[in-house]
C-alpha cells in the first residue's frame, strides 16, 4: 500500500478523515484499482460523526435509504431514520467488505500538511511518523468537533458536564438533576431520552426551533425482503425520496405557498401539542422557518411538558458551583449539564493545520470564511481537495449525494492527473467567480435574509459558506465532473511522475 | 438571483378571459447586467388544473433567472364538439401570449392538455424556440377514447365515485401510498369535461410534423391517462425532439416537481444541449 522511505511512508493519495468522505472515496479508489492510497483518522475507530455521537435517541434525519451510498445500498435498514449506532455499523461493515481496513490508519492525527514545492507533493506530519502524498484530500468533517461554550465557573462544575458528541459510554442520567443546553437538532433528539430517566430537567432555549412531524415507522420485514430481492425497489425508493427531499428547496427561497405551508406545518405541529399559551408562545420562533434547521421529532414538545420538566427560555450564562444561571437571572441547581451546542462548523480546525504554497495557511486563506472553486479546490493549495468543505452541505437533502458528487470530481482529477506531471492548482480567478456565483444564489435564500444567526454562515463576514444554495442536483449538474479548464496551466514546476 | 414573487392578474382576450400568474423577468433586469436573450417561459395546465396551482413549483424554479407565466386561458363560449373547443383554446392562448409578451422569443411548457395546445402553438408560431411537452399525446388511443368517455359519463351522471376514480387515475400507487393526494389540484368542473373531452379525440400528427422548434418531451411512466407510449409516439413524430423519462403517474407536477424543474430549466437554457433523437437519462442520486 505504501513503500516508507526515509523516514516516511509515501503513497498517491492521503485522505485526513474516516467519516462517510473519507470512507466512501476509499471504497470509489479501491474499486478503482488504486492501491496507493491511506486513510488518517485521529479516533480510535471509523464513523466520524456516527462513531462520537453515541447520544441516546441519535439518528439521521434524511431517510437511511438516502442517507447512505448509492454503491453500497442495505436492503435491511430497520427505519425510514435509522438510530444512530445502525449507521456506525453500516459504515465499519462498508470498510470491512470493501477490504480497505488496511488503508486506514487509526489514532492518527494529522498535525501538520505542508505543501513542498519542489517535490511537489505534500508531507502531512502525525503523531504517529510521517508522510508523503501526491494528492491531499481534507475528509475531517465540518461537524467534527464540539463547539461548548466558554462560560465562567464552567471549568469548576462540580457535577458532570459533556458534550452531546461525547456522550459518556453508558452513562446514565436517571434521578440526576439535568440541564441540556441548546435546543437544535442533537437536543431534540436525546430530550426525551434525557426526560425519561432524569428527575428534574431544564431546557435552556437561546432561540425556539421550528418543529415538523417526524414520521418515521419501521420497515417490515417484507418490505426489507423486497429491497433485497428486487433489484428495482431500492434505486426507485431513493430516487422517490431524493425527489421528494428536493421539494423542500423553494421554501429556502421564500416562494410564496412553499414557505408558508411548511410555516404552518410547524405552527399546527406546536398548537396540537402545546396547549398552554404561555409555553406555546415561548416555543414560537422569532425568525424566518428554514433560516435554522428545520427539527423532525414527534416527541420533543410532549417531553418539555412532563412535570418534571422545566424550559428556561434564555441561555444559559454562567455556573456557580451547582447553580446554572441563565441570561433571564433564573438559577437552577443541577447535576449534569448536556451541550447540544453544535459543532465548529464555519472556521474548522484542519484549516489551521494546512500549509499551501507561499506558506499560506489555509485558515488565512479562509479568513473571511471558507471558500473553494466547485467547493472543493483552493487556490493557492495544489492537488488538495476538500469533501464535505465549504458550500458542500444541504439544509434540505442528504450529505451523501453531495459526498458522492465530490468523490466523483475527485476521482475525474486524479485521472486527469495520471496523465500529467503537472499539480493541479485551481486559479484565484475561477475560485472569486465561483464565490460570486454562491454570494449572489445565497442573497435571496432564507439562510440570509429570514432574521436568525445560525451556523450555517460565517461569523465574521456572514457570507453562507456552509451551505449549497440551490437544489442538490444542481450541485452534481455544476460540479460532478473534474474540467482541467479552470486551473493554472503552468504556475507550477514539471515534477518527476509519482512515486508511490 | 431573481425575485420568486409572484404576481397575479386577468386579462380579457378575444373571447376568453385568461389568467395570468408569473415572477418578474429574473437577474437580467433585477441586476441589470447584459444576457443573451433568455425566452419567456409560458406554462400550459393540464385539462381542469389551475395554472398558479399546477405550476407553483415550476414557478419558482423557472422564474429564479427569467421571466415565467402560468396562464389559465378559458374561452368565452363554449363549443358543441370538443374538436371545435379545441381549437378555439388554442386560437385564444395564442391570443394571450401575443398580449403578455408580445414579439418576444418564448418557450412553452404544457402538461397533458396543456401539452396539445403547445404542439398545436408551435406548429404555426414561429417565435417559439423551446418547447417542452409533458405527459402529451400524438393521437388518441382506443385507450383514450374509451377513458374520456367513461369520465364524461361519470361527470354527466354527477357520479361521487369520480373523484376517487380521478385520484386513482392521475396518480402513481407509490405517491398514492406515501403521499395520498397530496399536491393534487383538479377541479372537477366543467372545464375539466370538456378538456377530458379532448384528450378522447384530438389528434396533433399534422400539427407534430411541423414543428420545427427544439422540443422535450417528457413521459410518466406510471401514467394512467396518457400512457407512455403516447409521449414516445409524441417524441418521434417531432424532428427536433429528446425524451425523457419521469417514474411518476400522470400528476408530475404534483409528484415529481424538482425532477421535471431540472429536465425544463436545463432544457430551456439550452434548448440543442441535447442532440436530437436522444433518450436523456435520468439522474441516479
Ligand atoms: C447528530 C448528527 C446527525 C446528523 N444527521 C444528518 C442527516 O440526517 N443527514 C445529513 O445529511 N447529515 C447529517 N449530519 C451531518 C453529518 O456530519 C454528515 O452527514 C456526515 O456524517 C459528514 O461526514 P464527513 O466524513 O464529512 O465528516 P465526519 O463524519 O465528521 O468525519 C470526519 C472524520 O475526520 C476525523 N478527523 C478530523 N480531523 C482530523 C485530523 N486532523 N486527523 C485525522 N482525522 C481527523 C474525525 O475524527 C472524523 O472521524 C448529522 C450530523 C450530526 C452531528
Amino acid at each position: 500500500m505504501s513503500a516508507a522511505r526515509a523516514g516516511h511512508e509515501d503513497v498517491e493519495v492521503l485522505v485526513v478523515g474516516a467519516g462517510f468522505a473519507g470512507i466512501g472515496l476509499g471504497i470509489r479508489l479501491a474499486r478503482a484499482g488504486r492501491r496507493s492510497f491511506a486513510i488518517l483518522e485521529r479516533a480510535e475507530e471509523v464513523g466520524g460523526t456516527w462513531r462520537d455521537n453515541r447520544y441516546p435517541g441519535v439518528a439521521c434525519d434524511i431517510p437511511s435509504h438516502l442517507y447512505s451510498f448509492s454503491f453500497r445500498p442495505k436492503p435491511d435498514w430497520s427505519r425510514v431514520f435509522a438510530p444512530g449506532d445502525e449507521i456506525r455499523e453500516y459504515l465499519r461493515e462498508c470498510v470491512r467488505e470493501e477490504g480497505i481496513g488496511p488503508h486506514v490508519r487509526l489514532g492518527t492525527e494529522a498535525l501538520e500538511a505542508r505543501w513542498d514545492e519542489e517535490e511537489g507533493r505534500w508531507r502531512v506530519r502525525t503523531n504517529r511518523g510521517d508522510w508523503r502524498a501526491r494528492v491531499l484530500v481534507l475528509a475531517a468533517g465540518r461537524l467534527a468537533d464540539p463547539r461548548v461554550p466558554d462560560l465562567p465557573g464552567l471549568a469548576a462544575f462540580p457535577g458532570r458536564s459533556f458534550h452531546s458528541a461525547r456522550w459518556p459510554e453508558g452513562a446514565s442520567v436517571a434521578g440526576a438533576r439535568v440541564g441540556v443546553v441548546g435546543t437544535g437538532a442533537s437536543a431534540v433528539q436525546l430530550l426525551p431520552h434525557v426526560v425519561r430517566e432524569a428527575a428534574d430537567v431544564v431546557v435552556f432555549q437561546r432561540s425556539a426551533p421550528y418543529v415538523v412531524p417526524r414520521r418515521d415507522r419501521v420497515y417490515s420485514r417484507e418490505e426489507r425482503e423486497l429491497f433485497a430481492r428486487d433489484p428495482d425497489a431500492l434505486p426507485e425508493l431513493r430516487s422517490r425520496l431524493f425527489w421528494r427531499a428536493e421539494e423542500a428547496f423553494p421554501q429556502r427561497l421564500g416562494a410564496p405557498g412553499r414557505i408558508d405551508a411548511l410555516r404552518d406545518l410547524a405552527r399546527s405541529h406546536l398548537e396540537s401539542h402545546v396547549a398552554d399559551p404561555v409555553l406555546r408562545a415561548a416555543l414560537t420562533p422569532d425568525y424566518e422557518i428554514g433560516c435554522k434547521r428545520v427539527l423532525l421529532s414527534d416527541d420533543y414538545y410532549a417531553a418539555l411538558q412532563e412535570p418534571h420538566v422545566r424550559l428556561e427560555p434564555s441561555a444559559l450564562e454562567r455556573v456557580e458551583g451547582l447553580r446554572a444561571i441563565a441570561a433571564s437571572g433564573r438559577a437552577h441547581e443541577l447535576d449534569v449539564l448536556v451541550f447540544a451546542t453544535g459543532f465548529q462548523s464555519t472556521r474548522p480546525p484542519y484549516a489551521r493545520r494546512v500549509v499551501g504554497r507561499r506558506g499560506e495557511l489555509l485558515s488565512e486563506h479562509w479568513s473571511h470564511g471558507m471558500r473553494a472553486y466547485a467547493s472543493t479546490v483552493v487556490h493557492g493549495f495544489p492537488n488538495m481537495f476538500v469533501l464535505d468543505g465549504p458550500n458542500a452541505s444541504l439544509g434540505h437533502n442528504s450529505a451523501i449525494f453531495m459526498i458522492e458528487t465530490q468523490v466523483e470530481y475527485v476521482l475525474g482529477a486524479l485521472a486527469h492527473l495520471d496523465a500529467s506531471a503537472r499539480p493541479l492548482e485551481v486559479s484565484a480567478e475561477a475560485e472569486d467567480a465561483y464565490t460570486r456565483e454562491i454570494d449572489a444564489a445565497s442573497a435571496d435564500t432564507v439562510w440570509v435574509r429570514g432574521g436568525c444567526t445560525s451556523w450555517y454562515r460565517d461569523e465574521s463576514s456572514g457570507r453562507l459558506t456552509l451551505l449549497w444554495p440551490d437544489f442538490a442536483y444542481a450541485f452534481r449538474d455544476r460540479n460532478g465532473r473534474f474540467d482541467p479548464s479552470p486551473f493554472v496551466p503552468d504556475a507550477a514546476p514539471v515534477v518527476a511522475a509519482a512515486s508511490g | 438571483m431573481g425575485r420568486v414573487d409572484v404576481r397575479a392578474w386577468s386579462l380579457a382576450v378575444e373571447g376568453a378571459t385568461v389568467r395570468s400568474t408569473e415572477t418578474p423577468s429574473g437577474p437580467a433586469e433585477a441586476e441589470g447586467e447584459a444576457r443573451p436573450a433568455e425566452p419567456v417561459v409560458v406554462l400550459l395546465p393540464d385539462a381542469g388544473m389551475r395554472a398558479h396551482e399546477e405550476f407553483s413549483f415550476l414557478l419558482t424554479v423557472l422564474g429564479r433567472r427569467r421571466r415565467a407565466i402560468a396562464l389559465d386561458v378559458e374561452p368565452i363560449e363554449r363549443a358543441e364538439e370538443a374538436v371545435d373547443a379545441f381549437a378555439r383554446l388554442v386560437r385564444a392562448t395564442r391570443g394571450a401570449i401575443d398580449a403578455i409578451a408580445p414579439a418576444a422569443p418564448v418557450a412553452l411548457v404544457g402538461h397533458g392538455l396543456g401539452a396539445a395546445v403547445a404542439t398545436a402553438i408551435a406548429a404555426d408560431e414561429g417565435r417559439v424556440v423551446a418547447l417542452v411537452l409533458v405527459a402529451g399525446w400524438l393521437a388518441p388511443s382506443e385507450r383514450t377514447r374509451v377513458l374520456a368517455r367513461a369520465w364524461t359519463t361519470l361527470h354527466e351522471e354527477g357520479s361521487a365515485a369520480l373523484a376517487d376514480l380521478d385520484a386513482l387515475l392521475l396518480l402513481g400507487a407509490p405517491h398514492l401510498e406515501e403521499r395520498g393526494r397530496e399536491g393534487l389540484s383538479r377541479t372537477l368542473d366543467v372545464r375539466a369535461r370538456d378538456g377530458i373531452a379532448m384528450l378522447g379525440c384530438v389528434d396533433l400528427r399534422a400539427a407534430a410534423d411541423r414543428v420545427r422548434a427544439p422540443a422535450l418531451v417528457v413521459g410518466c411512466a406510471r401514467d394512467a391517462i396518457v400512457p407512455e407510449a403516447e409521449s414516445r409516439a409524441l417524441f418521434a413524430a417531432i424532428a427536433d425532439s429528446r425524451y425523457a423519462r419521469v417514474d411518476s403517474g400522470h400528476a408530475v407536477l404534483a409528484e415529481r416537481p424538482a425532477e421535471l424543474g431540472r429536465l425544463v430549466e436545463e432544457f430551456v437554457r439550452c434548448p440543442e444541449g441535447r442532440r436530437a433523437g436522444a433518450v436523456l437519462e435520468g439522474m441516479r442520486p
